[in-house]
C-alpha cells in the first residue's frame, strides 16, 4: 500500500522532472559553434566549462554567496525560532508565523523590487541614516552582494525558522526544568541541553537554506546589477542566448555540487539523530 | 400536359438560365473552403499586438474559414520553445507567423527556421524601406527603433551627445547597460572610435579601461527604468521606442548621438513548416500589415519608424527629431545575422573582460 501510495508522486517527479531533466543535460555532451547547438558527440563543451576563469568565479561566488547568507539566516533564524517559541499568547503566534510566513506569499519579483526601492540610494534607509548623520552620503547597498544577502536572507528565512523552531518545539520541558534544579543558568542549559537537542533542526534549515541559496536566480538577478554572477544566472543567460550545451554543463556540475553538499548534511543530521537517540 | 408541351422549351431555358444567373450574381452558396487555423506570435505589452490583431480579425472577417490565434511571450521564452518543438514535430511550428527581434531573427537564421518571403505574394514589400528588408529575404522588419541614449533629464548634469559618452569620465558610475545586448553595448562604441561598428575589440578595451564607468547590467525594462529614476543611473543605451512612453511619467529622456542612431529592427517571419494554406494566409497577414495604412498605425502606437515609404508621419512621432526625415536618413543599421553569429563569441568575452572585472 505505501509503494502504491508513493506512485503517483514517483510518477510526477520521475516523468515530469527526472526525464526531462537527462534529457536537457544530454546537450552537455555537444557543442554550440557561431550560434547553432552542433549535434555530435564531444567533451569540448565540459572542457571549455572548466578551463573558463569566469565560470570558476562564477561557482566560487555562488557558493561563497550561499554560506554567507546562510550563516547569516542561521544566526538570525535561530532567534526568532527561540522568540516563536518562547511567545505564550497564540494571537501573537500567529502574527509572527504569517509575517514570517509573507515572503513565500508574496511574488519575489515583487519582493526583490520592494528591496531595490528601499536600499537605493534615494530609499528610506539611506534617507533615515542620512536624516539621523549615521552617514554623510548615501551608502551602496542594492547592486552589490549586500543587497543580495539582505533579500536573499529575507525571502529564504521561513525554510530556517519553521525547521528549528519544530525542533525547539520537541525538546521536553522537564529537561530544562532538570537542568534548572540541577542548578545550570540559562546560558548552560542552552548550550548543554537546547542547542543540541535543536541541532537536527538546525540542520534541516541549513540543508533547505542553502540548497534553495544555491539554486538562487531571480534576487541576485534583480539585485545584483550584474556585480553577483551566480551559476542558476549564468545557465538562464546560456538558455536564452540558446547556448544549451554550456547551459547543461553548468546545471550538471550544479546537481553534482548540491547532491554532495546535502549528502554531507544528511550525514551530519544522521550523527546528531544518532546522538540525541544515545542522549 | 399541353400545359407542359406549350411550357417545356420555356422550362428549359430558365432551368439552364437561371443557375448561371444566380452563379453570375453570386446567389448561389460558394463551395466550403478548408479551414486553416494559424498561431500568430505576438509580444506581451502595451500596444504591442494591437494592430495584429485589428489586421487578423478583418481579414478572418472576410475570410470565415481562418482562424487566428494570438500566442503572447517574449522572445527569449518564446524562440527556445519553438526550436525544442521543431525537433519533435519539423512540419507542425509551434507558431506560423511572428514577430522576432534582431537577435532572434539571426538565431532562426542559423537553425533554418524561417521562410524567404516572395514579394510576388506580398506586393507591399516594393514600398519598404530598403533599411527594414533582410538581405536574403527571410523576413521583414515591420517596426524600426531608432536606437540612441536614454538619460536621466533631472539628475544627468549635462545629456549626451556622443556614443562616447559611455565611457567618458564624467558620467563615472552612471552607465546603465543593459547585459549581454552587445548591438548597444559594444558596436555603437566601436562605430564611434573606429567607423567601423564590427571592429569590437576597440569597445572591449574602451570598457577595460572604464569598468567603473558602469552603474548596473539590467535585465528587464522595469529594473532599468528603476536604476535611471531612482537606482543613480543616468545614461543608457536604448531606442527611443521604449523611451516615449516612459517620458509621461519619468523624467527619461532621449538624446540623438552625434555619430547617429542605429535602427534596431523588429522583424515578421513565417515560420517554416507551416502548409501551403497556413503561408498564404500569413503572406497576406504580412502584406496588409505592411500596408501605408496599417504600417501608420503601428508605428503611432509603438513609436517606430513607419516600415512603408508611403505611409504617413504618425501623431505621436511626428516633430521628433529621432524620427524626422533627415534622422531617418542618418539611421544606421548593422549585419543582423553576424551579430548573431558573434553573439556567443562577444558574451564569453564580456563576461571575461567586463563581468568578472566589475565590483
Amino acid at each position: 500500500l505505501a509503494l502504491l501510495l508513493l506512485l503517483p508522486s514517483a510518477v510526477i517527479i520521475i516523468g515530469f522532472f527526472i526525464v526531462p531533466m537527462f534529457g536537457f543535460y544530454q546537450y552537455g555532451f555537444y557543442s554550440f559553434v557561431k550560434g547553432k547547438i552542433i549535434e555530435t558527440f564531444t567533451f569540448d563543451t565540459f572542457k571549455a566549462y572548466f578551463t573558463d576563469p569566469f565560470y570558476a568565479r562564477t561557482m566560487v561566488l555562488t557558493l561563497k554567496s550561499a554560506l554567507y547568507t546562510t550563516g547569516i539566516a542561521l544566526v538570525v533564524g535561530y532567534f526568532t525560532a527561540y522568540a516563536f517559541n518562547k511567545v505564550k499568547s497564540p494571537a501573537v503566534q500567529r502574527i509572527v508565523s504569517i509575517t514570517l510566513f509573507l515572503p513565500l506569499v508574496v511574488s519575489l519579483v515583487v519582493l526583490s523590487y520592494g528591496w531595490l526601492v528601499l536600499l537605493s540610494g534615494t530609499g528610506i534607509v539611506n534617507y533615515l541614516a542620512l536624516r539621523l548623520g549615521l552617514i554623510h552620503e548615501p551608502a551602496k547597498m542594492v547592486y552589490n552582494e549586500f543587497g543580495v544577502r539582505v533579500a536573499l536572507v529575507h525571502s529564504l528565512l521561513p525554510f530556517m525558522v519553521f525547521p528549528i523552531s519544530s525542533a525547539l518545539g520537541q525538546i521536553k520541558p522537564v529537561l530544562k526544568e532538570s537542568a534548572s534544579d540541577l542548578g545550570a543558568n540559562w546560558l548552560v542549559t542552552f548550550v548543554r541541553i537546547t542547542l543540541p537537542l535543536s541541532l537536527h533542526g538546525v540542520i534541516s534549515g541549513i540543508r533547505l537554506f542553502f540548497t534553495l541559496c544555491m539554486g538562487s536566480f531571480v534576487v541576485p538577478f534583480l539585485l545584483g546589477g550584474g556585480r553577483v554572477n551566480l551559476v542558476a544566472g549564468a545557465i538562464y543567460n546560456d538558455m536564452i542566448a540558446m547556448n544549451w550545451p554550456n547551459a547543461a554543463v553548468a546545471a550538471m556540475f550544479l546537481l553534482v555540487l548540491c547532491t554532495g553538499l546535502l549528502l554531507g548534511l544528511d550525514r551530519l543530521a544522521r550523527r546528531f539523530m544518532y546522538l540525541e537517540g544515545a542522549k | 400536359v399541353r400545359f407542359a408541351r406549350r411550357c417545356s422549351p420555356m422550362l428549359l431555358c430558365l432551368l439552364v438560365a437561371l443557375p448561371l444567373l444566380l452563379s453570375m450574381s453570386g446567389c448561389t452558396k460558394p463551395a466550403p473552403k478548408e479551414k486553416v487555423e494559424l498561431t500568430f506570435f505576438i509580444f506581451a505589452g502595451a500596444n504591442q499586438g494591437v494592430v495584429a490583431r485589428e489586421v487578423a480579425d478583418e481579414y478572418m472577417k472576410k475570410n470565415p474559414n481562418v482562424v487566428i490565434e494570438f500566442v503572447e511571450s517574449s522572445n527569449i521564452l518564446m524562440y527556445p520553445q519553438m526550436v525544442s518543438h521543431k525537433k519533435l514535430f519539423p512540419n507542425k511550428p509551434l507558431v506560423n507567423i511572428g514577430y522576432f527581434n534582431s537577435e532572434k531573427q539571426a538565431m532562426g537564421e542559423a537553425d533554418d527556421m524561417w521562410l524567404t518571403l516572395d514579394p510576388a505574394r506580398i506586393p507591399n514589400l516594393k514600398d519598404i524601406l530598403p533599411v527594414a528588408l533582410c538581405k536574403n529575404g527571410k523576413g521583414v522588419a515591420t517596426r524600426l527603433s531608432p536606437v540612441g541614449l536614454m538619460y536621466n533629464s533631472q539628475t544627468c548634469p549635462t545629456p549626451p551627445t556622443s556614443w562616447l559618452d559611455l565611457i567618458n569620465p564624467a558620467y563615472r558610475g552612471k552607465i546603465v547597460l543593459w547585459d549581454y545586448i552587445h548591438y548597444q553595448n559594444l558596436m555603437p562604441i566601436a562605430y564611434a572610435l573606429t567607423g567601423d561598428y564590427k571592429n569590437v575589440d576597440k569597445a572591449f578595451e574602451a570598457w577595460a579601461k572604464n569598468i567603473d564607468m558602469i552603474h548596473s547590467l539590467q535585465t528587464g525594462n522595469e529594473g532599468l527604468k528603476q536604476a535611471l529614476v531612482t537606482g543613480g543611473g543616468w545614461i543608457n543605451p536604448r531606442s527611443s521606442s521604449l523611451e516615449k512612453p516612459w517620458e509621461k511619467d519619468s523624467p527619461i529622456r532621449y538624446a540623438i548621438p552625434k555619430e547617429g542612431q542605429f535602427v534596431q529592427p523588429i522583424y515578421l517571419e513565417i515560420v517554416k513548416g507551416s502548409s501551403e494554406a497556413q503561408i498564404k494566409v500569413a503572406e497576406e497577414l504580412i502584406n496588409r500589415l505592411l500596408s501605408p495604412q496599417w504600417s501608420a498605425r503601428d508605428a503611432e502606437l509603438m513609436y517606430v519608424t513607419p516600415v512603408n515609404s508611403k505611409a504617413p508621419m504618425p501623431e505621436s512621432i511626428k516633430g521628433d527629431p529621432a524620427y524626422a526625415p533627415e534622422a531617418v536618413a542618418k539611421y544606421w543599421t548593422m549585419d543582423w545575422v553576424w551579430v548573431g553569429q558573434v553573439n556567443q563569441e562577444l558574451s564569453a568575452r564580456w563576461d571575461r573582460e567586463v563581468k568578472a572585472k566589475m565590483r
